[in-house]
């Protein structure tokens, strides 16, 4: 069967500072997501997991390696293309949910419709009431965000990121926040839209909760990714597959 | 309603500050513009309070006030004019005015005719007024002016260049600037302004068809050298302009309204950085979404504006309300249509001036931060 990648990153590394002070976040990288599937990235702190979350997406440049996405090598694309890039396919969800405090819930998704397409206030309205329904939301669209809980907001910002119908989503974190009631909500939203939508969604996170969900789990430590043979344990995910989860070095 | 008209809404109190910075620099340039114009209007008073059309003076008169003596034969050369209906002889000049404690105060004596059909008369001296004015050495001088003047009763007199004179009457309104008016006859006023009697002031002129005035000062003006001549709307223009310009009044206030713009400028982009430096992190989503810059910073011009609006509104009223008491204070404020129109302009440039200068904080918009 013909393996369909959506994103592959290359031998990527990346540092930060110079000299005595310098950070290697990244070191040798490679690694290839399928388009519909729904990979996770997990790791301790500081173990890099972050920094390619930010180069594979078009974020941050790496020192070396390549990132191909949909079939673009991304960081031989000047910024305004990458902005293209990012604008024609990319989703995001960050830490924290990032909501201008003044808009409504509908207000922000339709805003990533109508700056970022030019849709009329009609069409970007219907588009937001349309996710919003998806994300069970609906009734809360009037509401600003100090009057949502957490996972609600949460579900805003994943809205934010979907509205588009991207063929990349990149999540950071997105349930860190979150008692696990929620945050599994949310894991469920975004798995829907990688079985359901298509989308292809890499995860960052350090919670074990969100393995059964993933149909590919990326370990890395000290900004190498681990190779999954090493010592782990082994997960099934929803689709009864078996996934390694290291549990130390 | 609009993303920024929303956000300034719900986010008020962090913009009151650039709101309240807007309409105080509004409120500042129209007053002190406002009282700039009615404090030289008074210059022009009596251009503007009396029905001459055509006023002829000695060459290269800078104001009114400042006029210098011509030859009476000269009305000839005004009634040489057909469009002239008639014309006639006008005496003004200032005067030391001596009070009963041997004070002096340097007073504008105004001596006209006194007829009903006066071209030169103020218009606020009533017929009953007039008619007391024509016995010699009689006066009417301001209300305004009547303590500064040390006159304590109807009747009651004084000394203009050493001469007695007696006020028998009062006018209402008419301030003055550098020294109280005094109105008399053209008799009375003579001797106090020391001029002999083939010397006047101006000579005034009326036309059969007022839209002819202009044409008789430039003819006049073209055909006689040792004469000035101006229409009477000219003149007043040609008065106030020169006290504005010469006048350190002029700049000291200018340089105050324009103190206020800045420090207006200042706090308004202040408010306005701080309130987008507030929102860095959203901006950075946007941005990682692939929204362009330029529509982040259309949304700070777009505050920039409705701050710049909502300022100049609350100004409006309150320019007003400070005007109207200034009035009752007797301080004219004059704020006709074009000055608020300016004020308002020029108060939503540096609005909008000031959300160009707040865009800086959109650099400092990076969506690889929020992945650290």
């Amino acid at each position: 069967m013909r393996v369909d990648i959506a994103l592959r990153g290359e031998r990527l590394s990346r540092s930060f500072g110079q000299g005595a002070m310098q950070t290697i976040a990244l070191d040798d990288v490679s690694l290839s997501i399928e388009a519909g599937e729904l990979a996770l990235l997990m790791g301790p702190s500081g173990s890099g997991k972050s920094t390619l979350l930010a180069v594979l997406s078009g974020l941050l440049r790496p020192d070396s390696g390549r990132v191909v996405s949909l079939g673009n090598d991304l960081w031989t694309l000047n910024e305004t293309e990458r902005e293209q890039f990012r604008l024609q396919y990319c989703g995001f969800i960050f830490q924290g949910y990032n909501l201008f405090s003044a808009l409504t819930a509908r207000q922000q998704i339709e805003m990533v419709v109508r700056w970022g397409e030019g849709a009329s206030p009609r069409e970007a309205r219907r588009r937001a009431d349309e996710v919003l329904s998806l994300l069970g939301m609906s009734r809360r669209a009037h509401l600003r965000p100090v009057e949502l809980s957490g996972g609600e907001k949460q579900r805003v910002a994943i809205g934010r990121a979907l509205v588009k119908n991207p063929r990349l989503v990149f999540a950071d974190e997105p349930t860190s926040a979150l008692d696990w009631s929620h945050g599994e909500q949310v894991i469920e939203l975004l798995r829907a839209a990688a079985h359901d939508r298509g989308a292809t969604v890499l995860i960052v996170s350090h919670d074990s909760r969100t393995i059964p969900f993933a149909d590919h789990v990326y370990h890395l430590e000290d900004g190498r990714l681990q190779h999954q043979d090493e010592s782990s344990v082994a997960v099934l995910n929803h689709q009864g597959q078996l996934l390694p989860y290291p549990t130390s070095r | 309603m609009s993303y920024s008209l929303a956000t300034l809404w719900y986010e008020r109190q962090r913009y009151l500050p650039g709101v309240l910075a807007v309409a105080f620099s509004a409120l500042l340039i129209a007053l002190q513009c406002g009282l700039l114009l009615g404090l030289f209007s008074i210059t022009s008073i009596p251009i503007d309070n009396n029905s001459a059309e055509v006023w002829m003076g000695a060459p290269g008169v800078l104001s009114v006030d400042l006029g210098r003596p011509i030859r009476e034969s000269y009305t000839a050369r005004m009634a040489a004019n057909p469009e002239i209906e008639r014309c006639e002889s006008y005496v003004q000049g200032f005067a030391y005015w001596t009070k009963r404690d041997g004070a002096t105060e340097l007073c504008l004596v105004i001596g006209s005719r006194l007829s009903d059909d006066s071209l030169g008369a103020i218009n606020r001296l009533t017929p009953t007024l007039r008619d007391r004015l024509s016995e010699p050495g009689t006066i009417v001088i301001d209300r305004s002016d009547q303590e500064r003047m040390g006159v304590r009763y109807l009747g009651d007199t004084a000394e203009v260049s050493g001469l007695r004179v007696r006020v028998v009457g009062f006018t209402d309104g008419l301030k003055s600037l550098a020294g109280p008016y005094v109105f008399c006859s053209i008799a009375t006023a003579r001797p106090l302004l020391r001029l002999s009697q083939d010397q006047v002031t101006y000579v005034l002129g009326k036309c059969k068809n007022p839209k002819d005035a202009a044409v008789v000062a430039k003819r006049l003006k073209r055909d006689y050298r040792n004469i000035s001549a101006f229409t009477a709307e000219d003149f007043s223009y040609h008065s106030r302009k020169h006290w504005l310009l010469k006048t350190k009044a002029g700049i000291a206030l200018g340089y105050a309204a324009a103190l206020g713009l800045l420090v207006g400028a200042v706090v308004t982009s202040q408010t306005l950085y701080a309130a987008t430096a507030a929102s860095l992190r959203e901006f950075a989503v946007l941005r990682a979404l692939g929204i362009p810059r330029w529509r982040m910073a259309l949304l700070v011009i777009n505050q920039a504006f409705w701050v710049g609006i909502i300022g100049v509104s609350l100004a409006v009223p309150a320019v007003y309300g400070l005007a109207a008491l200034a009035d009752r204070l007797t301080v004219q404020i004059l704020l006709p249509w074009w000055l608020q129109a300016a004020a308002a302009g020029v108060t939503l440039v540096m609005a909008l001036g000031s959300g160009l200068l707040a865009l800086r904080s959109l650099r400092e918009v990076e969506p690889a931060t929020l992945l650290r």
